[in-house]
């Protein structure tokens, strides 16, 4: 009975359910837009169960047939909240989607994998796309600049040079450039062949339980590059343009009279005669600005870029073009690149896809000339040609040689000029991912990376002067071929049981190389200096030729388990071992292990009466990570061509000799690196908290050691690579985020990065202090064990002597003289150890090139159709050597500073920091490593200031169309008296910065922008 | 309980207490002003010597810092204490020099002394320095040299003739010849002068003999110069050594460092050979054995005879050398009293300098010319990249000099050579140096690369070490066709 009554009642069911389908399938249709009223183009609009959906057109409409008034409506777009919608009796929808403010379910590129935000354990930080891109460089790094809290990034150098980026600070001397990841495929230290405009987002790893799974490269961090790929749905197009121009502050250096006063008042303070040619009074009685006529007011710069994505449900694709060029402020001198990148992905079915991403590129570059240092210190009476009756037929011979110093004349440099380089490459990595089995995921990806350098360079013959010419054109070739391969195989298990139990496995190995193929050839004396003639086979004289290969190897298991209960507590574990052709036989494997845990507060039922803390989880990780960037043969002792002269009647003879000492107990540079931090979020999610503290060091840090002479080991090549260094960084971060609107129109947002690390040098080679950074015969940075490093190292200048009573005064208790050549306005030197006399050990600590704090302010507007957005980036702490303030003394007959009669010592009280003008300087004012070359480097600078407007589409078709004025570099606020406080930081190595050396500053950039998508 | 917890909160403030006073300041002991007692009140200099002042300082709170001024020798010098010691002292030995500047003019000063306690308390005391110190024995500026000889005559006669001065005043001289029978000691009053002149005609016996003559001088504050000569009466020597004297006073002789009078060549017995380069028409020259004096021999023209040279200083007239812009060659022999004159174009003279000065032919590097830079030699004490370089004289190209003055200290030794500019401070390209300190005006070629045309050998790696006898500005002359320097005093 009761059986007979449930068969009728399922039946009627059924019937009615027909019934209704037949019955109530009807269309609807609908306009979507977000909450400014503006349509949005391709969103989702799917019924829920089913594949019926659309997405909608250029004006946010949609139109769905057979659907039921049960149906719900699911949309979704990028960057939005999801909705979903009872259809109901309504046949038209306005819907309005919600921005999604939430970045907490944010997918994070991890090593090998992925994750959600919310689950990191580590340290890592993201910077998408608009934050690349708003920035017009050749090297995306650049953009990073202030954004991502303790990564340093030092700019400058000119068109073509690659940043210095020290992540967290310095744990070891072998390269601190951080490794470089691109869509798995770990391609080096540079990424200056990358467009800027195919990056979606870049991730970068900065704890060792994040790079931890890159064991072998990770100890300076780690930064993931994800290229956009496409999506299903519409094809869109887009073009993006910016051009502009550089400039570079001019230093103002004097004009001829000035010079010519200066240059004898230096001698006639010493009371001797000036040795002062005036020829140029008569051959160019307007004086010559040089800096002017060596260097362009403006230099062009710019970008364009073209892209076109989209797909279906069995392939997507994204195809672009770049192209940037950025000229120098010389004449000679310019960067350009030509990139593409296709990516692809097919999926065959549910259980295999097949990825194919290829980007070729060409790079050409002429090289920038450096001649600020010229252009400044050239004597200006000096005019740039020789007089015209005077000419040959050489042109490079027709320039006129300075009259009073011995500085090369910096325009005919500039136009002698002549290096070219192209570089064709191409960046692949076809991959094919498996699902054969639920939430398993089988990976395999090739990535090749290959790129072929060709450059030429020539010397012209030349003869201005005896003592500024080239005897013989030289003319040389050189040809290198880079090919790099990784062969990465990951397995993700991926599952949830238990309801609140979360885990993720993954297990792989990896296999790479990274092999250079190079060739030169070089000769003296082409026939004339004609282009023709600019080839090797041209020369006649001395011939060089020379060419190798070197190549390196790496075999990696790894293997990493994540779990989390209840999205409350997070366990990660990551292990790699690592095998590198670059350690002896016993010592090629090591094993880099990591962990790492968090606790989301907030998920716990005790936080969920409060409305304050939207998220709150605290993390702390302990890791260890390796580093090899060491020469591929150092363990291995080498034999090489040497000649030495021999014999009573000398004679060059040519044989074999050690040309490197290898050693045979070679192993890993380890650093160990400890993290904690805490990750919150207040006020509906608006304002967002991130602080760490951490401590990375390094032990067994590979270093070269002097090794013992009496080995017998030649004196230039006796240097052995050993693990016998520590170095420790030790820093804080703290970001906070502020994002809101102010009424329907006005969104804002806020961000501050702060950050500060100390580098420390617990042991270097043993051998005592490593002094560099040459100064007159004298070393400028001293680092010791136990110590900071990039410290300046010198006597504490007190002022200047301001009359004889300072002078005679300045002795120790006993009257003996101090300084016994100084004058009143010279500089007092400190006595510090009180021993009588100014020697090696008054030198004291008197500054340091690293910064106690870096600082970085992103602000974000938008009202209506504007958007304004102004990056600000700042050092404070760090203190620059400069050197040019011997632009002050007029030392071998230089210029000088504008300004410089009033500015040096002429008289008690006209000055306490620039000595008088002497010629002989012997108080050695200009040539001791002194306090009196240190400055506060620390300043502030907008990086960027962006305006931009977006037209509405009514007026342009329906189409998104954003102009934008942008200025790069706009202002400094800096009590640095140098051209540029940031250049300097780039220095030689992290041993060597700081020092000013009128090296290539960083410009300011004006440009105009045009987005254009459809 | 609590009573408890309060006394141990008292106690660590008050050791907290206790430890930043000690930390920051120093606590009076017993509060009372320093103690001074300074060596002397009163101190008598000069110009360029340094004074002492010594003193004992003391105070049981704690000695501070001392302070010495006096604003008109621009002293003010604050010796602290603290900062050279780390700590406060309770008695301190205050010994500190000051040098008085050579240019100081004036006649007294007062130094200040002021010793300042811990806790600010000070005493000062003043002390007197006047400039009336003697400190300088008297100079014999003009004397004989330590042998003279005198040839044997019918009447045998030795011409004493001496200048003593004294920075500040002399008293007397005497001069002694213990062996000459009759000879009465000559006591002259100088009367508080500053210089005295005394000529004597010395009649000897006509034998060949020795003497010695002693002569001192004494100044007002009883400071003493002795001076001996050992005085030998001879027939005609074979002298080792003849100089070129091309001045008109026995002070000219004497004010130079090397070069006056200058030695020249002795080619035979009896016989020498002088060549001079001649800057100006109507030189005269005479040729003396002696160094310091134009007595007693002094070989010029013959009065009766210019033909014949004489020995005797008194009627010999100069050699007049009436070309200018020439080296004059003259040859002549002593015992014979005869001689010849010829000249040599500056164009026919050479020297062995390997390139044209100041022209762009230094070979940087050896290496047949791959970087040429400019050629100059000059003044070199330390290294090749620090020559003070000469200028070459226009008339002749051989002859070069130093355009700055040298200002030197009695009683310098100098130490240097003539050397060729080098940027990369290369040794010995282009170098002249002195063989024998005794005749520092000798100069002999030691470059590696030479003027082919030049053939004498090299000389010996040394360094010219010539004392300097009188402070003062010196101007250096060089002739590289000579090989003969002369350093004499800038008029």
């Amino acid at each position: 009975m009761r059986k007979q009554f449930i068969i009728k009642r399922a039946t009627a069911f059924l019937f009615f359910s027909m019934l209704c389908l037949i019955s109530f399938a009807q269309s609807i249709t609908g306009t979507i837009k977000d909450n400014t009223g503006e349509a949005i183009i391709g969103a989702n609009v799917m019924v829920k169960g089913t594949t019926n959906g659309t997405v909608t057109d250029l004006d946010g409409n949609f139109s769905i047939n057979g659907v039921k008034a049960s149906d719900i409506l699911s949309i979704s777009y990028i960057g939005y909240l999801p909705q979903s919608i009872k259809v109901g009796n309504q046949k038209n929808f306005q819907i309005v989607l919600a921005a999604d403010t939430k970045t907490l379910e944010e997918v994070v590129v991890i090593g090998y994998g992925t994750v959600k935000k919310s689950d990191l354990t580590s340290s890592i930080s993201t910077v998408k796309s608009k934050q690349i891109t708003e920035v017009t460089t050749g090297n995306a790094m650049d953009a990073l600049q202030g954004k991502v809290n303790g990564v340093q990034v030092m700019s400058g150098g000119g068109p073509g040079s690659a940043p210095k980026v020290l992540i967290r600070g310095v744990t070891t001397v072998n390269g601190s450039d951080p490794l470089y990841v691109v869509d798995g495929m770990p391609v080096g230290t540079n990424i200056n062949f990358l467009n800027s405009n195919d990056i979606e987002s870049m991730e970068v790893l900065k704890d060792a339980s994040a790079a931890a799974i890159y064991g072998t490269r990770g100890s300076n961090g780690v930064i993931l590059i994800t290229t956009k790929k496409g999506s299903a749905g519409t094809t869109r197009f887009t073009f993006s343009a910016n051009a502009g121009f550089q400039t570079i502050g001019n230093p103002n250096m004097a004009d001829a009279a000035e010079y010519e006063e200066v240059f004898k008042t230096r001698y006639t303070n010493d009371g001797r005669t000036p040795t002062w040619d005036g020829t140029g009074k008569t051959t160019n009685p307007n004086g010559t600005d040089w800096w002017n006529e060596t260097v362009n007011k403006t230099a062009l710069v710019q970008n364009y870029s073209f892209g076109v994505s989209g797909g279906n449900d069995k392939l997507i694709y994204n195809l672009s073009l770049g192209y940037f060029r950025n000229n120098s402020q010389f004449d000679v001198g310019y960067w350009d690149k030509i990139n593409a990148r296709l990516n692809t992905e097919y999926t065959f079915n549910k259980y295999v896809k097949l990825g194919f991403d290829i980007a070729p590129r060409v790079e050409s570059w002429d090289n920038t000339p450096g001649q600020f240092s010229s252009a400044m210190s050239m004597d200006p009476t000096t005019p740039i040609m020789r007089p015209e009756a005077e000419w040959g037929d050489n042109e490079y011979s027709n320039y006129q040689r300075s009259y009073n110093n011995q500085t090369w004349n910096p325009v005919a440099s500039v136009a002698r000029s002549n290096a070219h380089s192209r570089e064709y490459g191409v960046l692949l990595n076809p991959y094919v991912q498996v699902t054969p089995i639920k939430n398993l995921t089988l990976r395999t990806q090739l990535g090749i990376n290959a790129h072929i350098r060709r450059s030429d360079n020539f010397v012209p013959q030349f003869e201005i002067n005896q003592l500024e010419k080239s005897t013989y054109s030289n003319v040389s070739r050189g040809m290198t071929e880079w090919l790099d391969w990784n062969w990465t195989n990951t397995a993700n298990y991926m599952t949830t049981f238990a309801e609140k139990h979360n885990i993720n496995l993954m297990a792989g190995f990896t296999a790479e190389r990274s092999a250079t193929y190079d060739v030169y050839a070089g000769r003296d004396a082409t026939p004339n200096n004609s282009d023709q003639l600019q080839e090797v086979s041209a020369g006649t004289l001395n011939q060089t030729s020379s060419g190798g290969t070197s190549y390196n190897t790496l075999l990696s298991y790894i293997g990493r388990v994540m779990y989390n209960y209840d999205n409350r507590y997070y366990l990660t574990a990551s292990i790699r071992m690592d095998g590198s052709s670059k350690f002896p036989q016993g010592n090629k494997y090591a094993t880099f292990p990591s962990v790492s845990a968090a606790w989301r507060l907030t998920n716990e039922p005790f936080m969920q009466n409060q409305k304050v803390i939207d998220n709150m989880k605290v993390r702390a990780g302990w890791g260890r990570v390796g580093n090899q960037s060491i020469s591929n043969s150092a363990y291995l002792t080498l034999v090489g061509q040497s000649d030495a002269v021999f014999g009573s009647s000398p004679a060059r003879l040519t044989g074999t000799t050690i040309s490197s000492v290898g050693n045979r107990n070679l192993k890993w540079e380890t650093v160990e690196d400890y993290n904690f931090g805490i990750d919150m979020s207040f006020l509906d999610s608006r304002l967002d908290v991130t602080m760490d503290v951490y401590q990375k060091k390094s032990t067994d840090m590979l270093y070269p050691k002097q090794n013992i002479l009496a080995l017998g080991y030649p004196n230039w090549n006796s240097q052995v690579t050993m693990n016998i260094g520590s170095m420790k960084a030790t820093g804080w971060e703290l970001g906070l985020g502020w994002h809101d609107k102010i009424g329907k129109k006005f969104d804002y947002n806020v961000g501050v990065n702060m950050s500060g690390v100390k580098n420390k040098a617990v042991k270097l080679s043993g051998d005592g202090p490593i002094s560099v950074g040459d100064f007159n015969g004298d070393q400028i940075i001293r680092n010791e064990d136990g110590g900071q490093i990039g410290r300046f190292y010198g006597y504490i200048a007190d002022g200047l002597f301001q009359n004889l009573e300072e002078v005679y005064a300045h002795t120790d208790e006993h009257g003996k003289v101090l300084q016994a050549s100084a004058q009143p306005g010279d500089i007092r030197f400190l006595d510090l150890n009180h021993d009588g006399s100014i020697n090696e050990k008054d030198k004291r600590y008197i500054g340091n090139a690293y910064p106690d704090l870096m600082l970085g302010v992103n602000l974000g507007m938008k009202y209506m159709n504007f958007d304004l957005s102004a990056n600000f980036y700042g050092t404070f702490g760090n203190d620059i050597y400069n050197k040019t303030k011997t632009l002050y003394s007029g030392a071998s007959g230089s210029n000088v500073y504008a300004g410089t009669l009033a500015a040096a010592w002429h008289g008690e009280g006209t000055s306490n920091d620039i000595p008088r003008l002497t010629a002989n300087d012997n108080n050695q004012n200009y040539t001791r490593v002194s306090s009196f070359f240190v400055e506060d480097g620390s300043y502030m600078r907008c990086k960027l200031l962006q305006l931009g407007y977006t037209v509405p589409k009514s007026f342009v078709g329906g189409v998104d169309l954003r102009l934008s004025l942008s200025a790069q570099n706009l202002f400094t606020i800096t009590g640095y008296s140098g051209m540029d406080p940031e250049r300097p930081q780039l220095g030689n190595s992290v041993l060597d910065t700081g020092i000013d050396n009128t090296a290539y500053p960083n410009p300011r950039t004006f440009l105009f922008g045009v987005d254009f998508k459809f | 309980m609590n009573v408890s917890f309060l006394a141990f909160l008292s106690m660590a403030l008050s050791f907290s207490t206790v430890s930043c006073s000690d930390d920051s300041s120093y606590p009076d002991v017993d509060g009372q002003d320093p103690t001074m007692k300074m060596a002397s009140e009163h101190i008598q200099t000069a110009a360029g010597r340094s004074i002492s002042l010594k003193g004992t300082l003391e105070d049981k709170d704690g000695i501070a810092s001392v302070n010495l001024k006096c604003a008109d020798l621009n002293l003010n010098k604050t010796i602290d204490l603290i900062e050279i010691y780390g700590e406060p002292k309770v008695s301190y030995d205050l010994d500190y020099k000051f040098q008085i500047q050579k240019d100081e003019i004036g006649e007294s000063f007062t130094v200040t002394v002021t010793t300042t306690d811990v806790g600010g308390r000070s005493v000062s005391q003043d002390v007197l320095v006047t400039m009336d110190g003697d400190f300088e024995s008297p100079v014999f500026t003009v004397a004989p040299g330590s042998e003279v000889a005198v040839l044997l005559k019918s009447e045998t006669r030795f011409a004493l003739t001496l200048n003593i001065s004294d920075d500040r005043a002399l008293d007397y001289v005497t001069v002694q010849i213990p062996s000459i029978s009759g000879y009465e000691p000559k006591r002259i009053e100088a009367n508080g002068q500053k210089s005295v002149e005394f000529k004597d005609k010395i009649i000897l016996p006509s034998v060949l003999k020795v003497y010695d003559i002693v002569m001192t001088a004494y100044d007002k504050s009883g400071n003493s110069t002795i001076k001996t000569t050992t005085l030998t009466v001879s027939e005609l020597q074979d002298f080792s050594k003849m100089y070129l004297a091309d001045v008109a006073t026995v002070e000219e002789l004497n004010s130079d460092v090397f070069g006056v009078p200058m030695l020249i060549k002795h080619t035979g017995a009896y016989e020498y050979e002088a060549e001079y380069y001649n800057q100006k028409a109507g030189t005269n020259i005479f040729f003396i054995p002696q160094k310091t004096d134009f007595a007693p021999i002094c070989f010029g023209l013959d009065p009766e005879d210019s033909n014949r040279l004489t020995d005797d200083p008194e009627t010999a007239k100069p050699i007049v050398l009436s070309q200018a812009g020439v080296y004059y060659k003259v040859k002549f022999n002593t015992m014979n009293s005869t001689y010849s004159i010829s000249t040599l174009s500056v164009a026919n003279a050479i020297d062995p300098a390997p390139h044209e000065f100041n022209s762009i032919s230094l070979d940087t590097w050896d290496n047949g010319g791959s970087w040429l830079q400019k050629f100059y030699f000059g003044y070199m004490t330390s290294n090749p990249r620090e020559v003070a370089t000469f200028v070459q004289d226009p008339t002749n190209p051989h002859l070069y000099s130093l355009p700055d003055p040298l200002v030197l200290e009695a009683g310098q030794k100098m130490n240097f050579v003539i050397h060729n500019w080098h940027s990369d401070g290369w040794w010995n390209y282009c170098t002249w140096r002195v063989d024998n300190s005794d005749a520092p005006e000798t100069f002999d070629y030691y470059g590696n690369k030479k003027n082919p045309a030049w053939t004498e050998p090299n000389g010996k790696d040394n360094w010219a070490k010539p004392v300097v006898q009188k402070s003062g500005s010196y101007k250096l002359w060089f002739d590289a066709h000579l090989g003969r320097g002369k350093l004499v005093p800038v008029k």
